[in-house]
């Protein structure tokens, strides 16, 4: 076990120090550009990334489902459309850039949209929804709030001013300063702490919520403690990253391949992964079309999606 | 003592799925709830437990009111054994096992958890598969592993929904007699069975239930038993049944 946590730390390091050092013009960035620029980018995505795996960890368990993650249940959706709201009605400037406390908007979204998951896909009761059941109520949820954040990004691009809003809403790092990474890296590891503290409870948890309560859970309290942790992970990465789709599946689901289903071991690897993943996927997104910067959200995606899909057609093929 | 008087449970659109149900589950004995499918025995032990809502009636556990006790406080008592297990997740049987030792330590097993769960997965012959993970076991297997989380946890109460249920015959008189020892031993048994020659070899009390009433409620050997059974499952029981020689191992 120690030898996969230091194993993908040391994975982690590397991937961070290419990152931080590898540009356009090769691999050596003057002092100030990797101090005051690249630094703070990648430990932006690092810590994002990070976060936002550990909220699909705690999703599969508090879902019962392995395929559960922020982005299949509309958690990010959720987050997506409250920050082009929150765009759309501060009238003066219209810029996401410059929106103040943005993680208030996108943790309240994300918060929101888990509660009607919760609520209307029936999983609260007995956790026996099902693999159909999580995907069909996933693709219902994100159809309905990718709506609403196409309404938005539409009516601010008639404005003239949707390109910060849609460049936000594709996943970017570029730019981000060190208060960025400041926000996303304390909350983050804050929450993160408090979910691993709870990891027992949520283990148990797995038995369904009657076998959870029989052993003496407070079954009610803990999925309440689970939504405002998973919503302010998924504010918070949304709120300095934009979205990053499929991290919050791949990294837990890989994570538990190889450290197995405990809590303890898996949101610890998780966020490593998570992190490494993010780290990388920006890097690429940076250097790619240099000195083009591409959405990070697009390459998690075009990463993630097709893994989602051999897990889905190994799952048939079991 | 269980003292359930006056048990109904309906749902939310209030029709009742048991009515009315008054019966006494008194220590150190084996009692066996029977009755057709759909006729309300998984939730009538659910609400013994404490998990059904919409439940109008009393239950009294040691004379104190069930709903006065907290989760810990129930779970250290009564400990619940569902019929089917889904498990999404690979954890192993030594997990499951110690999971029922939750109320002793909430997260944090001691070595005498940890010994108790040896005990328990011996008694139900799982100790070469303490590290197997769940999802790669046998129907059976599974069953087992919740049947020694239930032994592990210790309780005073002991309730199960259909224990027997995808086990063999052999593994099934094997567990009815664990269940009936621990009886002897204090333990208080509380099942639901679908097999009524099974349930008459070890019952020491039937509760009958049929479309959610009580049809019947008293002591095993009682004649009237024998007549409530076959008035609700429509069939004529001769001598054979529940003759206890039957199962000999």
């Amino acid at each position: 076990m120690s030898r996969v946590f230091f194993l993908a730390t040391v994975i982690l390091i590397f991937v961070t120090a290419l990152a931080a050092l590898w540009g356009a013009s090769g691999f050596n960035p003057g002092a100030d550009i990797l101090w005051a620029v690249r630094l703070p980018r990648v430990v932006t995505a690092l810590f994002s990334g990070a976060a936002v795996a550990v909220a699909g960890a705690l999703s599969q368990s508090l879902f019962r489902n392995a395929l559960a993650s922020p982005s299949i249940t509309g958690t990010e959706s959720g987050a997506a459309f409250a920050l082009a709201l929150a765009t759309l009605m501060t009238a003066s400037t219209n810029d996401t850039t410059t929106l103040q406390h943005p993680y208030i908007y996108t943790s309240i979204g994300a918060a929101a949209a888990m509660m009607i998951a919760i609520t209307f896909m029936g999983f609260s009761i007995n956790g026996h929804g099902g693999l159909g059941h999580l995907l069909l109520g996933g693709f219902a949820m994100n159809a309905l709030l990718a709506a609403g954040t196409a309404l938005c990004v539409g009516i601010l691009m008639e404005r003239g001013n949707g390109m910060s809003l849609y460049h936000w809403l594709m996943g970017s790092f570029s730019a981000r300063t060190w208060s960025h990474a400041a926000v996303i890296g304390s909350g983050s590891v804050l929450i993160g702490l408090i979910a691993w503290f709870q990891a027992p409870t949520l283990d148990a948890l797995s038995m369904g919520d009657d076998g959870a309560k029989s052993i003496g859970i407070r079954v009610q309290r803990v999925r309440v403690t689970q939504v405002i942790l998973i919503s302010l992970l998924v504010g918070l990465s949304l709120s300095v990253g934009g979205a990053l789709p499929f991290i919050g599946l791949i990294a837990p689901h890989f994570a538990r391949l190889v450290v197995g289903p405990h809590l303890r071991l898996l949101i610890p690897i998780s966020a490593l992964f998570g992190a490494s993943l993010t780290v990388f996927a920006d890097m690429i997104a940076r250097v790619a079309r240099a000195p083009i910067d591409m959405d990070v959200g697009i390459l998690t995606t075009i990463i993630g999606a097709p893994y989602f899909l051999w897990l889905l057609w190994r799952k048939e093929n079991a | 003592m269980i003292d359930a008087r006056n048990l109904s449970v309906s749902n939310r659109k209030t029709t009742y799925l048991i009515q009315d149900i008054s019966a006494q589950f008194s220590k150190g004995l084996c009692h066996i709830i029977v009755g057709p499918n759909g006729s309300g025995k998984t939730t009538f032990l659910k609400a013994l437990c404490q998990l059904q809502h919409h439940v109008e009636g009393a239950i009294d556990i040691d004379g104190q009111s069930a709903r006065d006790l907290n989760e810990l406080e129930l779970a250290s008592k009564v400990s619940w054994t569902e019929s089917e297990h889904h498990s999404p997740f690979a954890y192993t049987v030594k997990d499951i096992i110690l999971w029922g030792r939750w109320p002793h330590h909430q997260g944090h097993p001691s070595q005498i958890d940890h010994d108790v769960v040896r005990q328990a997965a011996e008694t139900m012959g799982l100790t070469d598969k303490l590290h197997r993970a769940v999802t790669t076991l046998s129907l059976g297997e599974r069953k087992k592993t919740y049947l020694a989380k239930s032994i592990a946890s210790d309780t005073p109460y002991m309730i199960l929904d259909e224990p027997c249920g995808s086990l063999d015959i052999k593994a099934s008189v094997e567990l009815m007699q664990q269940l009936r020892q621990a009886a002897k031993s204090g333990k208080t048994i509380i099942m639901s069975l679908h097999d009524i020659d099974l349930a008459l070899c070890f019952a020491d009390t039937m509760t009958i239930l049929k479309n959610g009433r009580l049809a019947w409620h008293g002591p095993n050997e009682d004649k009237n038993c024998r007549i409530a059974l076959s008035h609700t499952f429509d069939m004529r029981l001769n001598e054979t049944w529940g003759n206890p020689n039957k199962y000999q191992i």
